[in-house]
């Protein structure tokens, strides 16, 4: 029996995105998630986190490397592994959006050949605890977003698996929702199982999980407990502008003055906002106006770092230091 | 605690698997045709083929039109037997559910061919509706004491077709074409099995092709039956010979379709 409830070694993932053009979505990833431990995997779009989650799903083959559930191979183990496993997708994919709550949940459980007298009982507790048993014989296509969700978690546990996947299970959810969502999760942790949660909301890993691991461009930049995460930027100030015109040979430069750890740019009402993280010692205001003289700058101010910029900064900035 | 929950791998389970799943996924993918979208598709459409046939028939004059009419009566069964398989796959990708479902442990033999049921079923009674308006349309005569026997070759000319129709839903795995191949063998058996032209007037190479695809012997014994001609049995076994072909070589795709599909990360693809 495996000590670890996941376990990924040097796996890879390359895509071919056109005629001799290919794309590394997952680059050598290696981690070891313990049984039930709740894990959080962070990144920005594009960072490899759902091809990681199909490749544990056994609906996408690795290029190379090993990935493991509760000591099974994904590629030559795939129905212990799908057996034992949950998946929990974002969004309104996944779903018979023209049969009912209840219709989809007994479909499912005839592909997971969970016995009859065992589906009455277990979609009947289900449906109580994802809040939907008043709902249950309305089509899905009347859900909320919230609703879908719930439901969604509903379904990835139907046959109580030991390892539960989260494909960004709060995307699009409003925060009333996503708070409700966030303490049934918490609730399959308690139940003993090991949750794997990709996400790119920090306060979201940071309240839910264990450790965390955060991805950029297929590769791990950073592991560890959300509290080293946050330690990151100690000894950092924001250095916030509110600016027109900015280009990315200005952004090279910002990047290359002293003091300065990490850009973050994103546009904010028609112009564009720039996040610097620079040490709090290195007052690098004036060098970064100077460099940005010839454009428009709207406003100016500097701010504590928060958790959030400690993972903009990672997956915006350069190498990553942190570990814990 | 997780991972207790007791799973059941025996005939119980199986047979949900095959009829219950079958039956539910047919209507997660088929529930948006209401009955006054169903009624024109499933019977509408052959209604008007038979029709159409019959009259264009009796104008060139080459058979009798009970010919015409048995044919084309048959032929509806293949709107179901083609159509709802191939796109009870081809849905799924469409629904964005295709993952979800191939993410499940079950056995994918079980959970395709209980797929084919629906459409079994369907085919079949549109076929017996169209019978009836071959009676009344197409000078055919419906003795009752053949009644029994001409079900019979229906239903395996309804299975025949729908056994086709998986085959052309595997496609829908690796590809968005499944509708379109779906169209295609639709019209090519019009041409080449036996419903409005004899074998006999089509090129050697044409025929032969004809005599491979499915409800080509089952068209022959419909005729048969409603002549009073003994040796359908042998057209029948042939027909279902053919199926079973069907099945194996969907089942085959399948399986290294959904592989391939995985290699190639084309599940989640509209």
């Amino acid at each position: 029996m495996s000590d670890y409830a996941i376990e990924l070694e040097n796996l890879s993932r390359t895509f071919r995105v056109g005629p001799g053009r290919t794309k590394q979505a997952v680059d050598g990833l290696s981690l070891s998630i313990e049984r039930g431990e709740m894990f959080g995997l962070l990144g920005p779009n594009g960072a490899g986190k759902t091809s990681t989650v199909k490749i544990l799903m056994t609906v996408l083959l690795p290029t190379s490397g090993h990935a493991r559930i509760l000591g099974d191979d994904v590629v030559e183990q795939v129905e212990r592994v799908r057996r034992r496993t949950g998946v929990i997708l974002g969004g309104d994919a996944g779903l018979y959006a023209r049969l009912s709550a209840r219709d989809n949940l007994l479909l499912f459980a005839d592909l997971y050949g969970i016995p009859y007298r065992e589906q009455k009982r277990r979609i009947g507790e289900l449906l109580e605890m994802v809040g939907l048993l008043k709902s249950e014989r309305a089509r899905v296509e009347t859900f909320s977003r919230g609703m879908k969700q719930r439901l969604h978690i509903a379904r990835g546990l139907l046959h109580d698996p030991e390892v539960v996947i989260l494909d960004e299970p709060s995307n699009g959810i409003d925060p009333v929702g996503a708070r409700e969502l966030r303490e049934l999760v918490r609730g399959t942790v308690r139940d003993g199982r090991t949750v794997l949660m990709t996400t790119h909301y920090m306060f979201e890993a940071d309240e839910l999980c264990d450790r965390v691991a955060v991805m950029r461009d297929g590769k791990k930049i950073a592991e560890g407990t959300p509290e080293s995460l946050k330690k990151q930027t100690d000894g950092q100030v924001v250095l916030s502008l509110d600016i027109i015109g900015v280009g990315e040979p200005d952004l090279d430069r910002l990047r290359a003055l002293p003091g300065v750890h990490s850009v973050s740019v994103a546009e904010v009402d028609g112009s564009q906002r720039l996040d610097l993280h620079c040490d709090q010692q290195t007052d690098a205001t004036a060098a970064v106006l100077e460099e940005l003289r010839h454009l428009t700058v709207l406003r100016v101010s500097k701010r504590e770092p928060t958790l959030e910029d400690a993972y903009v900064s990672l997956v915006s900035g350069g190498d990553a230091t942190w570990t814990s | 605690m997780a991972g207790t929950f007791q799973r059941n791998t025996g005939a119980a389970v199986t047979l949900r698997l095959f009829f219950m799943a079958g039956w539910r996924s047919h209507m997660a993918l088929f529930r948006w045709m209401r009955p006054s979208a169903f009624f024109p598709t499933v019977i509408g459409v052959p209604t008007v083929q038979l029709v159409w046939f019959v009259y264009l028939g009796n104008y060139v004059g080459t058979h009798p039109v009970a010919y015409y009419a048995v044919g084309n009566a048959l032929h509806a069964s293949a709107i179901a037997g083609l159509f709802a398989p191939a796109m009870s796959i081809q849905g799924e990708r469409f629904s964005g559910t295709l993952t979800a479902v191939l993410a499940t442990p079950a056995r994918r033999s079980v959970m395709f061919l209980g797929r084919v049921v629906p459409a079994v079923l369907i085919g079949f009674l549109t076929s017996v509706v169209m019978f009836a308006l071959a009676a009344v349309v197409g000078d055919v005569e419906l003795p009752w004491s053949r009644l029994p026997q001409l079900a019979g070759v229906i239903l395996v000319t309804a299975t025949s077709c729908s056994a086709f129709g998986l085959l052309i839903g595997a496609i829908g795995l690796r590809t968005r074409e499944a509708i379109l191949m779906a169209n295609l063998a639709s019209y090519f058996m019009l041409l080449v099995c036996g419903i409005n032209v004899s074998l006999e007037s089509l090129p050697d190479w044409l025929a032969a092709v004809g005599r491979l695809m499915p409800m080509t012997h089952g068209i022959q014994a419909a005729r048969d039956v409603l002549a009073g001609t003994t040796g359908t049995g042998v057209l029948l076994l042939l027909e279902l010979l053919k199926t079973a072909v069907f099945l194996g070589i969907a089942l085959i795709m399948l399986r290294c379709l959904e592989q391939s599909s995985r290699r190639h990360a084309v599940l989640d693809e509209m």
